[in-house]
């Protein structure tokens, strides 16, 4: 029993007692407890960026599935080129005028008046890109739009390049009619005068339309490829061998 | 019936206070540790030598009261919990300043209690003793002794055998004694 008495005694004597703690003893913890509040703070901070941003990333990431194919189905962007190209077809009919008379002007005196003559009806008529073939005869005209309408209309929903590409094509095609119509011989030269020219539209065309306007320099390095060249050339020939029966026919027809 | 409402409103008082404590609420926070500090600062120091290292342990034990003020239940006294957390952390600092040691070498002395004397003795001077004590016998005494905690806890608690907590107890026991005898011999010879 004697050491449980001790014991109390000492225990009883102890508990009795207290220590005040120094004055600063608050404000060490009253710091300690902040900065571990700013922690909690920046780690929550932290935990609703993250989830914004997963959200955030989940939101674009739909709308941007959910637009693909939308986007395939929906023709109004394969249509609004075709409205371009209208107007770029007016500009460049307005060029080739001024273009056409240094070319066609080392070439016989007759047929540069004829082509200015249709150069001139281009601008005034290029509203309608088949207008200029009325000019030249009804039955051509008709012809043209036959043959358009097998080859041409389709390709008006394809890209604005092939699309020009023929127009380009029934151009040189009335041209070469025309020079016809005045008993001329086509010569090798006065075709490949025509086709130059008409590439060098298809080229400016290009260039303008990729850069509305401003010329592209990787456009530029892209041309000495000749890729164009090459295929408008042969498109060109293919036509002209294709049609050219059709349209003599339809000629020989008018003159009966 | 009007101590007893009394002591209802504190309890009412008290439960609030927590409530504002564990909302992490600093003023709440400031007047707990005014009500308690002093009496844990005195537990730690029964530990501990250094009363600044005393303090220390009682800040880091506040820090975790207030931290994990959820975890408390309001079954036991909340005063038991702060007291039982202040232990722990005392326990933990002497281990980490150094490898405390429970001197198993049996202490020759007889049994002489003098009971009679040790009210002549103050606190500081029983304090004194204490901190005198080997690291091992001065913990499981003061957990037996004062904090009456069981053998077994106290092997749980300093990761011991239950036998090695009574011999360590009995050892301190006997060398508190031995040196009270002593402090008592020489202000009798003072006399």
């Amino acid at each position: 029993m004697a050491p449980n008495k001790f014991e109390e005694n000492i225990k009883n004597k102890l508990e009795k007692r207290t220590i005040q703690p120094s004055k600063d003893a608050w404000a060490k913890l009253e710091n300690r407890l902040d900065s571990t509040d700013k922690r909690r703070k920046n780690k929550t901070i932290f935990w609703i960026g993250l989830a914004a941003s997963i959200v955030g990333i989940l939101l674009v990431a739909s709308q941007f599935f959910n637009e693909a194919p939308l986007e395939n189905s929906t023709p109004v962007l394969v249509v609004t080129p075709e409205a371009i190209k209208q107007n770029d077809n007016t500009e460049l009919a307005k060029e080739e005028s001024t273009v056409e008379e240094p070319i066609s002007s080392s070439e016989e005196p007759t047929t540069e008046m004829q082509t200015t003559k249709i150069a001139v009806k281009y601008t005034i008529n290029s509203e309608a890109k088949r207008e200029p073939f009325k000019a030249v005869s009804n039955e051509v005209a008709q012809a043209e739009n036959n043959i358009e309408g097998q080859e041409a209309e389709p390709d008006e929903l394809q890209l604005q390049n092939l699309s020009f590409e023929e127009l380009k094509i029934q151009q040189v095609i009335a041209h070469v009619q025309i020079l016809k119509d005045q008993d001329s011989a086509i010569s090798d030269a006065d075709l490949d005068a025509l086709l130059n020219q008409a590439q060098n539209d298809i080229e400016q065309e290009k260039l303008y339309r990729e850069n509305s306007g401003i010329v592209d320099a990787r456009s530029l390095l892209q041309d000495v490829e000749a890729d164009l060249d090459r295929t408008f050339r042969d498109k060109v020939f293919e036509a002209l061998r294709a049609n050219f029966n059709f349209v003599k026919t339809a000629v020989a027809q008018r003159n009966d | 019936m009007k101590p007893l409402l009394k002591v209802i409103q504190f309890y009412k008082n008290e439960n609030t206070l927590l409530e504002k404590v564990a909302k992490n609420n600093r003023e709440a926070q400031h007047v707990l540790f005014q009500m308690h500090a002093p009496k844990m600062l005195s537990v730690c120091r029964y530990y501990i030598k250094d009363i600044q290292n005393a303090e220390e342990v009682m800040l880091n034990g506040f820090f975790k009261v207030f931290s994990n003020l959820k975890g408390f239940r309001a079954e036991g006294s909340f005063e038991g919990w702060i007291r039982k957390i202040m232990v722990r952390e005392c326990l933990s600092f002497l281990r980490q300043q150094k490898q405390v040691e429970f001197i198993l070498e049996e202490v020759g002395f007889k049994n002489d209690y003098a009971n009679n004397i040790q009210s002549d003795i103050d606190v500081a001077q029983i304090q004194q003793l204490i901190d005198e004590l080997p690291e091992g016998y001065k913990m499981v005494f003061i957990m037996y002794a004062i904090e009456g905690y069981k053998h077994h806890e106290i092997a749980d608690m300093l990761n011991i055998t239950e036998g090695t907590s009574k011999s360590q107890l009995f050892k301190a026991r006997n060398l508190l004694q031995q040196k009270i005898n002593k402090l008592n011999k020489t202000s009798y010879g003072t006399k």
